[in-house]
């Protein structure tokens, strides 16, 4: 029997509020909206979504993964370092590989020890950062070839026509994700492992082996975010990912993903993102300082995270 | 029959012309309802009758939009639960509200904890047990009131819950379903219980799924359906036909559908499968078209069989043939691989993804038969699920809704739908009607009917006696881990299978 179906209008109020805040910002000032603006903004969008869309990974499987922002500053430092020995292309792979296998251990921690997303993922956030301050000793790593130097710049700074090339690699690995999510059973079986585990151990789903890709997953996409970043930058940074944690866990709440597991996915880790690169490259086109602005983020993160928790119980 | 109420008296609630509307829903029109000290009253209906809804406003959390309540003859307005538990309310819910890791004494003065010293005022723990063991004293229950409420036995909440009620000196005690976890032995007692605070002159309103409780614990009963208020009638006067056709707003010739059909070749031999700490030397066969129910007391562990079969419960001894061939299910996708569906009994925790939609849930089981050439095939899934609603009669606005937003008789159907979706040959149905109304329960009984005819095997656990006896080909009674006896459909009786299971 067919009962009404209802629209639900909750949906529609980020993405309206986001339209409002560029039109608020372009007011304020009309150099927000300058073309060199957003493409340098879109940059830092790309690579900010595909943080947040690892985590949204994490948080789909009611897990979290805190150890994204030192694994980022491990893959820059193991980029470089293997670019020293392998050149620009299989080094950089190399680089990506190290950090998508840190995400492997913790996938293995969590399924195969029992040991908590949260506290596995925080000792793995403290071993990584630890293992690379000792192999740096803090020291930014420079110096490479002009080659390796103009190859891998390419794909921070590079531009395919009037677009970053990030943003072209941030948009065809969020196709791909997409896809992953809603049409394979990987995607699928994560959204009922987060709604319910014991619910889906007895539908016989693989947990186990989902919680370690999920992890690695996460860690990859970290990784690629970390290593679009070095790639601007051109050099090993043992700090690179101190400041991303946190607006990755962020961006994926204020775009709507649950903490709680199983409701989010792919729009809602591009919405957040898009809201917090607009929200801060918005406060400092104003002219707000640095610390007012990291204080609006924060609020606007807690809120979000208020209406998940409203919602959640509503 | 000097029990029964005397009407002369004056009603200490009523309910006149009570409506309650929610968006695009009448849930209560028009409801008008009287409850006297002394009686007890029944109310039932279908789910989604109005039941919850005409509790909450008596609880305060709803107000209703139209109509009038009445306390002892005074107009009364329940703003929220505080008033009225002031006024004397107290509703024992269906999921119990108690806190596991704390004492039966601090359960009961949760919040209202009596206090002693002026200037540090200290909780008064004498007085907490004390008073403790005398409401339990006056309830018949030995319990000790320093006891973990997280150590004892589910029936035991049921009664700490009533004595929480009691201790806030109610003059009018609401419950919600209060047998659906209790086994036959503490309905008994739980009905005693009732029966002395009738004497005592409390209102008693009560709840409930089972229409054979109405006769006997009920005085008076009232019957809602859609929301509308059908009538009340004293139960001496009425027949449980008529209450059932007062609910259903029809004629129902049996409650069992029951039919006799042809039995196949065995498809499932259990042989002295054992489980360290569950049950020992279990053995059985199943056929293919044959209905199995297995009785028995809450915590025979007919569950953990059902469980041990499906691979979710490791087993020390024993083994399992399945269709011919000895069979190992090392986890339940073996096991549903192989063409085993289990229906677990509690839901909430083993079955629903409840923020997932009613596709998603019916599917999970059997993804794989969803891949087609590009992945997961949304089409595909929603042709199949759209099928399954139509078939089961699911209530639900889309198969894209969230199951958590349907009522429990519908949200069953959808349990069963994801059991049948992965082509099972044998069916394990574990507790299938546990807590849903009489209409659904019968298209539940209809369906099973259906798929015994095609030839699947079922196993139906139920702790409901009249259900195994009515629906059952064959009857296995267990005990304490060990199965006691073994009826055929015509030999079995009520008296004989509570004597193999007490």
């Amino acid at each position: 029997m067919k009962l009404p179906v209802r629209i639900d209008w909750s949906k529609f109020g980020l993405p309206a509020a986001f339209f409002v805040m560029l039109i608020i910002f372009t007011v304020i000032n009309p150099a927000f909206f300058s073309a060199r603006n957003m493409i340098q903004t879109t940059r830092q969008g790309a690579i900010l979504f595909l943080i947040v869309s690892g985590q949204t990974f994490a948080l789909l499987a009611r897990g979290i993964d805190l150890s994204q922002g030192s694994v980022m500053s491990l893959v820059s430092i193991a980029t470089i370092s293997s670019i020293y020995v392998l050149g620009a292309y299989a080094g950089s792979i190399a680089g990506i590989l190290f950090g998508a296998m840190c995400g492997f251990i913790n996938g293995m921690l969590i399924a195969f020890l029992g040991i908590p997303p949260i506290l596995a993922t925080l000792g793995m956030l403290f071993v990584v950062s630890g293992v690379e301050l000792v192999y740096t000793g803090g020291v930014t790593l420079t110096n490479l070839s002009d080659i390796d130097q103009g190859r891998l710049f390419w794909f921070g700074g590079g531009m395919i026509g009037p677009v970053p090339v990030p943003v072209i690699f941030a948009i065809i690995i969020g196709f791909l994700l997409y896809y992953i999510l809603k049409y394979t059973l990987f995607g699928r079986q994560i959204y009922l492992i987060g709604t319910n585990a014991d619910a889906s151990s007895l539908a016989g789903l693989p947990i186990k082996r989902v919680i370690v890709l999920v992890y690695t997953v996460s860690a990859l996409l970290a990784s690629l975010g970390a290593f679009f970043l070095t790639a601007r930058l051109s050099m090993g940074f043992p700090q690179l990912g101190e400041a991303w944690l946190v607006l990755a866990i962020g961006g994926a709440v204020l775009g709507g993903t649950s903490v709680f597991g199983g409701k989010g996915g792919v729009w809602e880790a591009l919405l957040g993102c898009l809201v917090i690169v607009f929200l801060d490259n918005g406060l400092i086109v104003s002219g707000v300082s640095t610390f007012a602005r990291e204080a609006i983020i924060g609020v606007v993160i807690i809120v979000a995270c208020l209406g998940s928790v409203i919602k959640r119980r509503v | 029959m000097e029990r029964r109420v005397k009407l002369s008296q004056s009603p200490i609630l009523s309910f006149k012309g009570i409506t309650k509307r929610f968006p695009g829903v009448v849930a209560l029109r028009g409801v008008d309802f009287d409850l006297y000290e002394g009686e007890v009253h029944v109310l039932v209906g279908a789910n989604g009758a109005g039941k919850s809804t005409l509790v909450k406003i008596l609880a305060g959390v709803y107000q209703p939009d139209e109509g009038e309540i009445f306390f002892n003859d005074k107009r009364a307005i329940i703003r929220n639960a505080e008033q009225a538990r002031r006024m004397g309310i107290s509703i024992v819910y269906q999921n119990f509200n108690l806190i596991n890791k704390m004492d039966v004494g601090q359960n009961i003065f949760l919040n209202r904890e009596p206090t002693v010293g002026k200037i540090v005022r200290r909780v008064d723990w004498s007085r907490i047990y004390r008073e403790t063991s005398a409401i339990l004293k006056r309830l018949h229950v030995h319990i000790d009131p320093k006891s973990l409420v997280g150590d004892l036995p589910v029936a035991d909440h049921q009664m700490i819950e009533i004595a929480k009620a009691l201790a806030m000196q109610s003059r009018i005690l609401v419950l919600d379903e209060p047998t659906s976890s209790l086994s036959e032995q503490e309905i008994e007692d739980l009905f005693h219980r009732i029966s002395s605070l009738r004497e005592e002159g409390v209102a008693v309103l009560y709840i409930s799924h089972r229409l054979e409780e109405i006769k006997r614990i009920g005085d008076r009963v009232t019957v809602l359906r859609d929301g509308e208020y059908v009538g009340s009638e004293s139960i001496e006067k009425i027949s449980l036909e008529k209450v059932i056709k007062m609910m259903l707003g029809r004629e129902v010739e049996k409650i069992y559908p029951w039919k006799p059909r042809p039995v196949g070749e065995v498809v499932l031999s259990v042989e002295g499968l054992g489980s360290r700490g569950a049950f020992e030397n279990v053995s059985f066969s199943l056929r293919k078209g044959e209905i199995l129910g297995i009785s028995g007391l809450v915590g025979a562990r007919r569950t953990e069989l059902a469980l041990a079969i499906f691979g979710a419960l490791p087993t020390h001894s024993g083994r399992l043939i399945y269709k011919g061939k000895a069979a190992r299910f090392n986890n339940p996708g073996d096991a549903i691989a192989a063409g085993i569906g289990l229906l677990p009994e509690d839901k909430a925790r083993y079955g629903m993804f409840p923020i997932l939609s009613v596709a998603h849930n019916i599917t999970s089981a059997g993804l794989s038969l969803l891949v087609r050439r590009f992945g997961l095939n949304p089409r595909l899934e929603r042709n199949i699920t759209e099928e399954y609603v139509r078939k089961l009669n699911v209530r639900t606005p889309s198969v894209k809704t969230e199951i958590q937003s349907l009522s429990g008789g519908n949200q069953q159907k959808i349990m069963l739908a994801k059991s049948l979706f992965t082509n099972s040959e044998v069916l394990i149905f574990d507790e299938p009607t546990k807590g849903i109304d009489v209409g659904a329960k019968e298209e539940i009984y209809n369906l099973m009917l259906e798929l015994a005819g095609e030839g699947r095997g079922i196993i139906m656990i139920s702790s409901e006696i009249p259900e195994v006896l009515g629906m059952s080909d064959r009857i296995l009674v267990m005990k304490e881990g060990r199965i006691t006896a073994e009826f055929d459909r015509e030999n079995a009786t009520q008296e004989k299978i509570l004597e193999a299971a007490l």
